[in-house]
C-alpha cells in the first residue's frame, strides 16, 4: 500500500483506533457488562417465570444492545476534538468521509461485534428458543453496524458540545427505532414460525443505504463543528 | 437579473426581511383566522355526525389538518435546512429553526387530539397504532432538532448542526413510518381507519379543507414571525436594530 | 359514552396551543427590544461617565 494514498490513510486511522481500543481492552467489556446487567433487571422486575420472559426475550435483548451501543458513542470523536487531531484529519487532504468510515468501523469492531456475539447468549438466559437465537444473531449482525453508523453521525454532530451525553441519546434513539422494529420483528417471526426474510432484508437494505450515506453525514458534521 | 431574483436577494438582507415580514404578518394571520373561523364553526356545529363514530368525528377536523401540517413542517424545515447548508444563506438557517417549534406544536396537537378522539372511539386514551406511533417518533425528531440547536453557544453553528440533523431525519422519516406500519400489521393491532367506512360527504370535506388551508397559512405566519425575531437577535449589534429599539416597539 | 366533552377538549387544546404560538413571538420581540434598550442605556451611562457627557 503506497504511503500517503487514501487506502493507507483509511488503514492508518483504523489501526490506530484498534490499537487504542486494545490498550484499553478492559473498557471493551463495559458495554457487555452493561447489557448483562440490564438483561438481569428484567427477571428481577417481572419475576423469573419463563412464560413471561421468553416472549419478550428477543425484544428486550435488542433494546439492551441498542442502549449499550450508545455508551461508547459520546467519546467517539471527543478526545480527538480536544487534542486537535480532528483538525489535522480534516485538513489532511484525504476524504474525510473515508476517515470517518474507518472510525465507525473501529467502533463497530469494539462495541457492536462483541454485542452481536453476546446478544444471543443473553437472550437464551431469558429463555429465547435456540432457533430464534440464530435469527437474533443475524439480526444483530445487520443491526449493530447500522447502530454504529447512525450513532457515529449523531456523535459527530455533538462533538463540540460540553455535556452532550443525554442529548446524544435523544438524537440517536429515534433514528434507530426502525432497526429495533425490524430486528426484534425478525426474532419474533422466528419464534412464532413466520417468515424472517422480510425484516432481515429490510435491515440489509437499511445497511446498504447507510454504509455510503452515514460517513458522508459524519464528515459534514465534523467539518461543521471544526471550522 | 429580473425583478424576482432581485427581490429574492433583497430578502436575504436582514433589515429588508424584518420590514417585509412585518408588513406581511397581519395579512397572513388575518387570512388564517378568516379561513379557520368558518372551518371551526362548520366542524363544531354544521357538519353532520358520522354514522359510525358519532359526534367524535368533529375532532378529526382538527386532528387531520394538524397531522398533515406536522409532516409538511418537517419537510419545510429540512428543505430550508438544505438551502442553508448548501448555499449558506443565513435567512434559510433562521427559517429552518423557526419551523421546528411550529412543527412540534402541530405534532403535539395531533397527538393530543388523536388521543381524545380515541377515548370515545376505541375506549382508551392511547393505542399503539401505526399513525399515532409514527407521530410520536416525529415529535422526538423535532425535539432532537430543537435540543441540538439550543445546546450550542454559537447560534449559527447550532443552526447548521440542527439543519444537518433535520436532513438526516428527513431521510429517516419514510423509513420510520414504513417500519411502524409494518410492525403494526404484524401485530394485528386495531385497524381502525380514520374515516371508518363512511364515504366523505361534501359537508365534511369543506371544513376539513378550509382548516387544512388555514393551518398552512398559519404555519407561514408563525415561521415568519419567529424568523423575524431571530433576525433581530442575530443582528443585535447593528445600527438598524439599535434604531429600532430606540424608536420603541412599532410594527 | 358521550363524546362531546372530548370534542370540546380537543378544540380547546387546539385553541390554547395556537394562541400561545401567536403570542410567544410577539412577547419575545418585546423582550428583545427592551433588552437592547437597556443595553444601550447602560453603554450611554458608561460613556457619559468616562467621556464627560457624550450624547447617547
Amino acid at each position: 500500500m503506497k504511503a500517503g494514498s487514501t487506502a493507507s490513510a483509511f488503514v492508518a486511522v483504523l489501526r490506530r483506533d484498534l490499537v487504542v481500543f486494545w490498550r484499553h481492552r478492559s473498557d471493551a467489556l463495559n458495554p457487555l457488562v452493561f447489557a448483562l446487567i440490564v438483561v438481569t433487571m428484567f427477571p428481577l422486575s417481572l419475576g423469573p417465570e419463563s412464560q413471561r420472559l421468553a416472549p419478550i426475550a428477543g425484544g428486550v435483548t435488542f433494546v439492551t444492545v441498542v442502549l449499550a451501543s450508545l455508551l461508547s458513542l459520546d467519546a467517539l470523536f471527543r478526545s480527538d476534538a480536544e487534542d486537535g487531531s480532528l483538525d489535522l484529519l480534516v485538513t489532511s487532504g484525504q476524504p474525510l468521509a473515508l476517515i470517518a468510515a474507518a472510525r465507525l468501523l473501529a467502533h463497530w469492531l469494539g462495541t457492536g461485534l462483541p454485542l452481536t456475539l453476546a446478544g444471543p447468549l443473553f437472550a437464551t438466559l431469558l429463555g429465547l428458543p435456540y432457533a430464534a437465537a440464530a435469527t437474533l444473531a443475524g439480526a444483530l449482525a445487520l443491526g449493530t453496524p447500522l447502530l454504529s453508523l447512525i450513532g457515529g453521525a449523531c456523535a459527530a454532530l455533538t462533538v463540540g458540545l460540553r455535556r452532550s451525553g443525554i442529548l446524544l441519546a435523544l438524537l440517536v434513539l429515534p433514528l434507530t427505532l426502525p432497526v429495533l422494529i425490524f430486528g426484534a420483528g425478525a426474532v419474533e417471526a422466528a419464534a412464532s414460525g413466520a417468515t424472517v426474510q422480510v425484516p432481515l432484508l429490510f435491515l440489509a437494505a437499511g445497511l446498504a443505504l447507510a454504509l455510503p450515506l452515514a460517513p458522508l453525514a459524519c464528515a459534514a458534521a465534523i467539518r461543521l463543528n471544526v471550522s | 437579473m429580473n425583478a424576482l431574483t432581485l427581490w429574492f436577494h433583497k430578502l436575504g438582507s436582514p433589515p429588508y426581511f424584518y420590514r417585509f415580514a412585518g408588513r406581511l404578518l397581519p395579512w397572513l394571520y388575518g387570512a388564517s383566522i378568516a379561513l379557520a373561523a368558518p372551518a371551526l364553526w362548520l366542524g363544531l356545529f354544521r357538519a353532520p355526525a358520522d354514522y359510525l363514530q358519532g359526534e367524535s368525528v368533529r375532532i378529526l377536523y382538527i386532528h387531520v389538518p394538524c397531522a398533515w401540517m406536522s409532516l409538511f413542517a418537517y419537510l419545510a424545515m429540512a428543505g430550508a435546512g438544505f438551502v442553508a447548508l448548501v448555499w449558506r444563506i443565513k435567512l434559510a438557517e433562521l427559517i429552518a429553526m423557526a419551523a421546528a417549534p411550529v412543527g412540534a406544536a402541530f405534532t403535539f396537537v395531533t397527538l393530543v387530539t388523536g388521543s381524545l378522539w380515541g377515548r370515545p372511539t376505541w375506549g382508551t386514551y392511547w393505542v399503539w397504532d401505526a399513525r399515532l406511533t409514527s407521530e410520536l417518533v416525529l415529535l422526538f425528531l423535532y425535539f432532537g432538532v430543537i435540543g441540538l440547536y439550543r445546546a450550542f453557544d454559537d447560534p449559527r453553528r447550532g443552526a447548521r448542526a440542527a439543519c444537518l440533523l433535520a436532513l438526516i431525519g428527513v431521510v429517516n422519516l419514510p423509513v420510520v413510518h414504513y417500519s411502524v406500519v409494518w410492525w403494526n400489521t404484524l401485530h394485528q393491532a386495531q385497524s381502525v381507519s380514520l374515516m371508518s367506512g363512511s364515504s366523505i360527504h361534501p359537508s365534511m370535506l369543506v371544513p376539513l379543507l378550509l382548516m387544512a388551508l388555514a393551518t398552512h397559512v398559519w404555519f407561514f405566519a408563525s415561521v415568519f414571525a419567529r424568523a423575524r425575531i431571530a433576525t433581530l437577535e442575530q443582528e443585535a449589534g447593528k445600527e438598524w436594530v439599535r434604531e429600532l429599539a430606540r424608536a420603541g416597539s412599532t410594527a | 359514552m358521550n363524546p362531546m366533552p372530548f370534542v370540546i377538549a380537543a378544540y380547546a387544546v387546539f385553541a390554547v396551543v395556537f394562541v400561545y404560538d401567536a403570542v410567544a413571538p410577539w412577547l419575545q420581540r418585546r423582550r428583545v427590544l427592551a433588552g437592547l434598550r437597556a443595553r444601550a442605556a447602560r453603554e450611554a451611562r458608561r460613556r457619559g461617565e468616562t467621556g464627560g457627557g457624550a450624547a447617547a
